[in-house]
């Protein structure tokens, strides 16, 4: 598959004559990328599918109106950010569990996953990283894993770098406090 | 490995990532992902649907403006037009001895008090004229 900067898929999207091949073009480039970050805060594989989907079609029907001042790639991200926070929200009313408990029912959801492989330590690190309110996961993961600058995550998420470089310092400091305890 | 002094190491491993996904699945997600997308119809502003009207409204007010003023000048009354008719009527066409055609100067106004007087002392137009 040829690669195409942003610019190009978003051009061909909008004035190449056949938007649905432009946008396949653009799901395959980025889904995997979109997929991880909801995962690594649904835990869950088939949840994550669901949102996923939700997020390209957000994006499919948006693109139209998408603004080129930024990355295509943090556009998507945004959404995809979005649309996870709402979900655990969602599922947090629905269940009418109080935050304690939201780790918890994700810490079983994780080691009941049978998509899950990871060893002891990784499953000590994620439960680690669920002690985290959601803000302060979603930092970490995006600067501990996906290593993404902070100016880029403060495209995504609409905070200042100032804060989020607190966030993900307190955010180590409780992980490692959390390795070093269990 | 990031060299960033904020990423704390907590061992090569821990960075892997540990989930996985089914067999094949992001080779189908791409087409499950399209059938879920309609061609999205792109919505326009209400800046971008005013406009083409708003253009319709502002020819409709210069073509009345235009047929306004047209008409205006070629099909204009006057205030008082039975004036103008009486001013037409009243004024009167008089021949010199020579058989010359001529108009008053001025108009006459047409009084049926002065035309009895006329008729009765036997004086004609003319003779008033030549007077």
């Amino acid at each position: 598959m040829q690669d195409f900067s942003d610019k190009e898929l978003v051009g061909m999207f909008r004035n190449g004559g056949n938007p649905s091949y432009a946008f396949n073009l653009i799901v395959r480039k980025y889904q995997e990328r979109v997929y991880w970050h909801i995962r690594k805060m649904v835990m869950c594989h088939d949840d994550t599918d669901d949102l996923v989907q939700d997020v390209f079609v957000k994006a499919w029907k948006g693109l139209e109106n998408f603004r080129e001042d930024s990355r295509l790639f943090t556009w998507l991200y945004r959404i995809a950010t979005n649309e996870t926070l709402a979900f655990l929200k969602k599922r947090q009313k629905k269940q009418a569990l109080p935050l304690s408990d939201v780790e918890n029912y994700l810490s079983n959801t994780l080691e009941s996953d049978e998509y899950f492989n990871g060893d002891a330590i990784q499953l000590k690190l994620q439960k680690a990283l669920l002690t985290l309110p959601e803000k302060q996961r979603l930092v970490f993961n995006m600067r501990y894993f996906d290593e993404l600058k902070y100016e880029e995550i403060s495209k995504i998420l609409g905070t200042s770098v100032g804060a989020l470089k607190a966030s993900y310092h307190y955010a180590v400091q409780k992980v490692e406090k959390y390795l070093e305890e269990n | 490995m990031n060299k960033d002094s904020n990423i704390p190491n907590f061992g090569d491993s821990l960075k892997k990532n540990p989930f996985s996904v089914p067999d094949g699945y992001f080779d189908s997600l791409p087409s499950r992902i399209q059938e879920k997308c309609v061609k999205p119809v792109p919505k326009r502003s209400w800046v971008k649907t005013l406009i083409p009207q708003l253009g319709f409204v502002v020819g409709f007010v210069v073509l009345v403006l235009i047929a306004k003023g047209f008409f205006g000048i070629v099909g204009q009354t006057p205030e008082n037009p039975q004036a103008n008719v009486a001013q037409v009527t009243d004024t009167t066409m008089y021949y010199d001895e020579n058989g010359e055609q001529f108009y008053a100067d001025e108009d006459i106004a047409i009084d049926d008090a002065i035309i009895s007087y006329l008729v009765d002392n036997n004086i004609s137009d003319i003779d008033i004229v030549q007077e």
